[in-house]
């Protein structure tokens, strides 16, 4: 089932000329045309969208925040700020198919009475960065942007914004403040975007992803969008696949698929001679499933019911020849290295695990390290500002639960074969 | 209101309140470290956590807002373990180093760690270790002992305005400093040390000297300029180790400026003179004992008032001085020496520009409290640089800015609020008139006045005449502006609800002052901004306590409290109670006596804290004038230059050593304590003044204590009638109240009268004065351009010039000129040229500023190696400080 992906394969399928073809810019219009804003919200509604950045807040139901809001002006930021490791699925929508953002934006703008829109894209895209550019360029041409948009009286202005290379500014408000020309860090919430936002005006941020999936809603119904995946998460989902698979890359398939279907189905399964072994299905900052696990569901409740998530749809699989502890260690590397310092206990609490991670690695760790760790990171988890230091131990976390043996190879200065005998018997 | 509770007790509060400061109207201490009152909310430390009921979250207190019917728990096991996990977090790069830390014994982190840590520590390895290094002379910065709570970069933003202070990088590498790891480029206002809850910002001047639990700390009032701060003198052994901030006391509300937080090292600076010096007869000045020295000068004195009547003694005295010092020391000219010829270095002011406001608006002040500038919605500023000329109404001006408040800014020289102002204008010295005309142009067109302001003054014709001679079009032009700033000022002036003018010295002091002062007057009162909250007009005055010493009848022409020396009914009242007749011919003003030394008319002079020599004009003359002499008495805490020549040296106090009261420059009267005991043998003003007269045969001159003096002040003194030390405990008093007002204050916390003219003007004041030039200053072909003398903002007069920390903020004049000027001149940067006036000259190197205007010249008057007093021309007012100065200048 192709919605998302709809448009990749054509040629040249950036230009506007390709979107066209495929009913591109007909939803907008239809929208500006034959709807009310508060139909456009409803539609959306019913479609039960939920955010495709993580969290998987209904969509329609944050623009309905939005546009109850009287102060204006508003505005519809697109978070193209891709930046958890193994996720690489808006890049391939931005770079293939940048109208449906565009598209996406213009109705959301409409819907929530919004007439600015900014794009922040992750500085490491400048090909994505000018590819929408080059888009906006087109359909502010073709009056699909820009003032008095194809007659209809609705004005929508988009910018694209190139972030500097911080992880935390995929945060939301952190987003906010890096566009606004601050330090990228997280503000206090509440009170929310949808009402203090970009200079503290009413907001929607939403993912690149979820304003992909605006246009087809709106042309095919609310309905029709609810009764593609599960009940709970419906829709169709990209998932961006890494790892030891044989053809790593961006699936889109309805929400709910398992994770034993993605990889070997779709992926085309491990690499010759390996076995499965673990997979982070929710990017860095998840908890990872174990063979055990691979009849998973990959959707927002499933995951959350084994203890992992969604995120965005990262799954990063590993087979036999991973090295748990390692692959823990350069993962909190990454979170400590992109720790905005804000807060006490992400800032310093990373810092911390990430010593014990390298003492355990030079053979120096105790057995009581693994439970000093677990301490240090549910004090990270609980009391940390944002979702970057509470989702930042999740891989340390798993790995110790479900991989205590390789942890204890290192402690003992045993080698990993060895271990492995030692847990079988 | 809702109702929460809060470790099982209710409470109801106001619903924008914070779970934190519910929790504190409970008695409930919840710790934090970002946390502030005056800051923004952060949410950041994370030390503040608490439970709350159906939040499955630990919430931070700080951020969270009170609800109705929530329930909060402080005090749990979560709690206690999320507390004591913070501490173990903070304390893993934290360097155990409170053995040489200066915040050891006031420091928060300590404190929570030793109430709410752990003893032990389970972190194993090497700490993160950040290099660093000296960022300014004064202020120290440790990047290892900051726990990244950001009061100090909230602070220098929020509160002072600057930004000097930022964070870089990120995560635990993230540093608190400069942009781009710079030296500090800053005001020094010390709110950041004040902020910080750690030892990460400290200052240099005390570093390692003192521990802070063996300091006493004693408050009172900032001897540096008029605002009146409230301060913490900080002692151990009498000495003075330091100055803290009061939080929340006085109008500075805690907040000190560069002079104030670091000038205290004048008190305990090891030049003071510590006894009596007399000159012996081969001319070298001996240690004496009290006795010898005030037997010799009362001896002198009595002999020459014998010899040549008192016409031929005078007496200078710094606006420094406390009330009762000020008090007494006229009161020993009039009775002891049948003198008038008394002064202060400031008198300029009490001539030339409060007489303008007594014959206008009937007052002898600013109109308005200084408290009343955080709310203005639009203001102009005009000739005051008030960052530095009064760093705490600044300040306010500030916090009026980010209310929103639109201010517009007149002046010959860019400003620290430049940047913040609604608008900036640079304009040349002696064209202000025309924009101030420009303005009333403007509200007289478009009918922006005020009509019941204006429907009972007289002269309203002639002032609309007075506008006609040019358009807008062309005031503009001329001065280099666009009409909108003229009209756009205009309108928002005359629409603000609360709107004010502040002129500083550069405005009030040029040659045509006068006039400019009238025009704002009538710019005022056309608009109807006069006897309301918020609008008001304030000249800035920096002197510490000139108000007071007008007040006390320091003037060669006003007896206390304003009152023309030749009041009949004012002086047969003071005759009466002095037991003595009263000089009845208006006296010699400073520079008068000056002139009267030369000619050989004037014998003795009693200088009080000032410095001749080093500052009044006249150069050399100066000397020479003091050298013909009979006698020469100086009262100093130092051998300044004139010191060195007089015949008698009395040692006097600082501030820090006398208890007293200060009038500031919103006429609020404050008492101010001894911190320590005068050093050596010095002795506070009042006490030698008291001495003197009395060994003069003088027995009215007789007082046990400084209280004593302000009793009489609160007997003759109009405006200060039932005035008491006892009454002004608390937050002082705004003049004018009444006697039974004063009785009354004790209990009700009456402060007095926040402005005048609440009542509107005085029928006899009700006309304009329709000033018909448009320009102050004429050009002079000789001395083409215009020299500002003015202060910096880390000095005060000369006297700074003994504070070691300000002296390494800066400690030498440079001319300061835009590079156009220097370029058209041929003098690049850091050359020398001889400035040039009718007075006379000295060299100086050249300094380059962008923000001052062309032919317009700036020189700090404060150093020994440009003396300004070379330069500067005595005005026809006979003041001794003047701000404007025309000069040429050539390659030396």
């Amino acid at each position: 089932m192709k919605i998302l992906t709809r448009n990749i394969d054509r040629p040249n399928p950036a230009h506007i000329d390709s979107y066209l073809v495929n009913e591109g810019y007909v939803a907008l219009p239809r929208a500006l045309n034959e709807m009310k804003p508060e139909e456009v919200i409803d539609e959306v509604k019913f479609s039960r969208l939920r955010g495709r950045g993580g969290a998987g807040f209904p969509a329609g139901m944050k623009w309905d925040f939005a546009s109850r809001d009287r102060r204006k002006p508003k505005y519809i930021i697109c978070n193209a700020d891709e930046g958890e490791p193994g996720t690489f699925k808006d890049r391939v929508l931005i770079e293939k198919d940048p109208h449906a953002i565009l598209e996406g934006m213009a109705i959301a703008g409409y819907a929530v009475g919004a007439e600015y829109g900014f794009i922040y894209i992750r500085g490491e895209y400048p090909v994505g960065a000018r590819i929408l550019e080059r888009a906006i360029a087109e359909a502010e041409k073709r009056s699909f942007l820009g003032r008095n948009i194809l007659n209809s009286g609705f004005n929508f202005h988009i910018v694209v914004h190139r972030g500097a290379g911080a992880y935390i500014c995929g945060e939301e408000t952190a987003l906010i403040e890096s566009l606004e020309g601050k330090r990228g860090q997280s503000r206090i919430r509440p009170p929310f975007p949808v009402n203090v936002g970009y200079s503290n005006l009413p907001t929607v941020v939403n993912n690149v992803e979820t304003l992909a999936s605006v246009a087809p809603i709106i042309l095919r119904g609310g309905n029709w969008y609810a009764n593609i995946g599960t009940h709970e998460c419906p829709g169709t989902k990209l998932y961006s696949v890494s790892g030891h698979v044989r053809n790593p890359g961006v699936y889109e398939l309805p929400m709910g698929v398992t994770l034993r279907e993605l990889v070997f189905e779709h992926a085309g399964g491990m690499r010759e001679n390996r076995t499965f072994k673990a997979a982070f299905p929710g990017g860095a900052s998840s908890a990872c499933l174990d063979e055990s696990e691979l009849d998973v569901r990959l959707d927002f409740n499933s995951l959350a019911a084994v203890g992992s998530m969604l995120g965005s749809g990262a799954v990063m699989v590993l087979d036999d020849t991973a090295d748990m502890v390692k692959v823990a260690h350069v993962l909190i590397k990454f979170f400590e290295h992109e720790s905005c310092g804000k807060c006490t206990p992400c800032r310093e609490g990373l810092f911390w695990v990430r010593r014990v991670l390298d003492a355990i690695l030079e053979g120096r760790g105790t057995e009581a390290d693994l439970d000093l760790l677990l301490d240090v990171c549910e004090g990270i988890r609980s009391t940390s500002f944002c979702g970057l230091g509470e989702a930042s131990i999740n891989p340390v976390v798993s790995t110790i639960k479900k991989f205590r043996h390789e942890y204890m190879a290192y402690i003992r200065g045993q080698s990993l074969a060895e271990s492995s005998m030692e847990e079988a018997s | 209101m809702v109702r929460l509770t809060i470790d099982g007790s209710q409470i109801m509060v106001d619903g924008n309140l914070k779970v934190l400061d519910a929790a504190k109207k409970l008695g409930i201490h919840i710790p934090t470290f970002c946390d502030h009152p005056r800051l923004s909310e952060l949410g950041a430390c994370r030390m503040c956590l608490v439970e709350v009921e159906g939040m499955g979250k630990l919430q931070t207190a700080c951020t969270l807002a009170v609800a109705d019917g929530m329930v909060v728990l402080t005090d749990t096991p979560r709690v206690e373990h999320a507390r004591k996990m913070m501490l173990e977090f903070l304390l893993i790069n934290h360097p155990l180093e409170c053995t040489v830390c200066d915040a050891s014994g006031e420091c928060t982190l300590q404190d929570f760690a030793f109430k709410y840590g752990s003893a032990e520590t389970r972190f194993r390895g090497e700490k993160r270790v950040l290099r660093d290094h000296i960022i300014s002379p004064l202020i120290d910065r440790n990047l290892n002992r900051c726990i990244q709570c950001k009061r100090c970069v909230r602070i220098c933003d929020e509160i002072q305005g600057v930004t000097a202070l930022g964070m870089s990088y990120r995560g635990a590498a993230t540093v608190v400093g400069p942009f781009m790891d710079k030296d500090l480029d800053c005001e020094y206002c010390s709110h950041c040390i004040w902020s910080c809850p750690v030892g990460a910002i400290t200052s240099r001047a005390m570093k390692q000297k003192v521990r802070t639990w063996e300091l006493e700390k004693a408050e009172a009032i900032c001897p540096f300029c008029s605002c009146g701060c409230t301060l913490l003198y900080n002692t151990r052994n009498n000495i003075v180790h330091r100055v803290t901030h009061a939080e929340g006391r006085g109008v500075n509300q805690g907040s000190l400026c560069s002079k104030g937080y670091f000038g205290y090292d004048i008190i305990n600076h090891p030049d003071r003179i510590t006894s009596p010096l007399v000159r012996d007869p081969e001319g070298s000045l001996r240690t004496a004992t009290w006795d010898e020295a005030l037997d010799t000068v009362a001896g002198r004195l009595s002999q020459i008032l014998e010899e040549s009547g008192g016409e031929s003694i005078g007496g200078i005295a710094t606006d420094r001085l406390t009330n009762e010092e000020l008090f007494l020391f006229q009161k020993l000219f009039r009775v002891g020496f049948a003198s008038n010829n008394i002064d202060i270095p400031s008198g300029v002011w009490s001539r030339a520009v409060l007489p303008v406001l007594e014959e206008r608006l009937g007052v002898f002040a600013a109109t308005n409290s200084m408290d009343e500038l955080n709310y203005v919605n639009a203001l102009l500023l005009i000739g005051c640089d008030i960052t530095v000329a009064s760093p705490i109404a600044g300040l306010k001006v500030k916090h009026a800015i980010q209310r929103g408040g639109l201010v517009t800014e007149i002046t010959p020289k860019g400003t620290a609020l430049s940047r913040l102002a609604k608008r900036s204008l640079v304009v040349s010295l002696g064209k202000e008139l025309a924009f101030v005309k420009g303005l009333i142009k403007v509200v007289l067109e478009e009918g922006l006045y005020d009509e019941k302001a204006v429907g009972g003054h007289k002269r309203f014709s002639n002032l609309e005449f007075s506008v006609k001679g040019r358009d807008l079009k062309t005031i503009a032009r001329d001065l280099d502006l666009t009409v909108d700033d003229i009209a756009d000022t205009a309108r928002e002036f005359a629409s603000a609800q609360k709107a004010s003018v502040v002129f500083g010295e550069t405005a009030a002091l040029q040659p045509g002052g006068q006039d400019l002062i009238n025009a704002l007057i009538d710019l005022m009162i056309l608009t109807g901004k006069l006897g309301q909250e918020g609008c008001g007009l304030y000249p800035v005055i920096t002197n510490t306590n000139f108000q007071g010493a007008v007040d006390m009848g320091v003037d060669p022409g006003r007896l206390p409290g304003h009152v023309p020396a030749d009041s009949p009914s004012v002086r047969k009242h003071l005759e009466k109670i002095w037991k003595a007749k009263l000089p009845k011919a208006k006296g010699m003003n400073a520079l008068e006596m000056i002139q009267a030394a030369s000619d050989g008319s004037l014998k003795a002079l009693y200088l009080v804290g000032v410095n001749p020599v080093a500052s009044f004009p006249g150069g050399s003359g100066v000397t020479e004038a003091l050298e013909k002499l009979d006698f020469l008495v100086v009262q100093e805490l130092f051998l300044t230059e004139t010191a060195l020549r007089a015949d008698v040296v009395l040692p006097a106090v600082s501030t820090a050593e006398k208890n007293g009261t200060l009038t500031s420059m919103e006429r609020r009267i404050q008492r101010t304590q001894r911190a320590i005991e005068g050093v050596g043998h010095s002795m506070p003003d009042w006490r030698i003044f008291s001495q003197l007269g009395t060994a003069c045969g003088k027995e009215v001159m007789k007082y046990v204590n400084a209280a004593e003096v302000l009793e009489e002040i609160a007997e003759v003194v109009p405006y200060y009638s039932g005035v008491s030390h006892r009454i002004l405990a608390d937050n002082g008093l705004q003049w004018p109240f009444s006697k039974e007002d004063a009785r009354e204050i004790y209990h009700e916390g009456y402060l007095g009268t926040r402005h005048l003219l609440g009542d509107g003007l005085p029928s006899d004041k009700q006309r304009f004065a329709a000033v018909e030039n448009w320009e102050t200053i004429s050009p002079d072909a000789d001395f083409p351009m215009t020299l500002v003398l003015g202060d910096l903002l880390f000095h005060s007069g000369t006297f700074t010039r003994y504070s070691e920390s300000l002296n390494k903020l800066a400690s030498e004049a440079t001319l300061f000129m835009n590079p156009q000027t220097g370029i058209g001149l041929d003098v690049p940067e850091g050359s020398a040229v001889r400035a040039i006036s009718a007075q006379g000259e000295f060299s100086v190197r050249v300094a380059y500023a962008e923000e001052l205007a062309p032919g317009v010249l700036f020189i700090p008057r404060h150093f020994a190696n440009a003396p300004a007093g070379t330069l500067m021309v005595s005005t026809r007012e006979g003041g001794t400080e003047t701000a404007v100065v025309r000069v040429r200048v050539v390659k030396a």
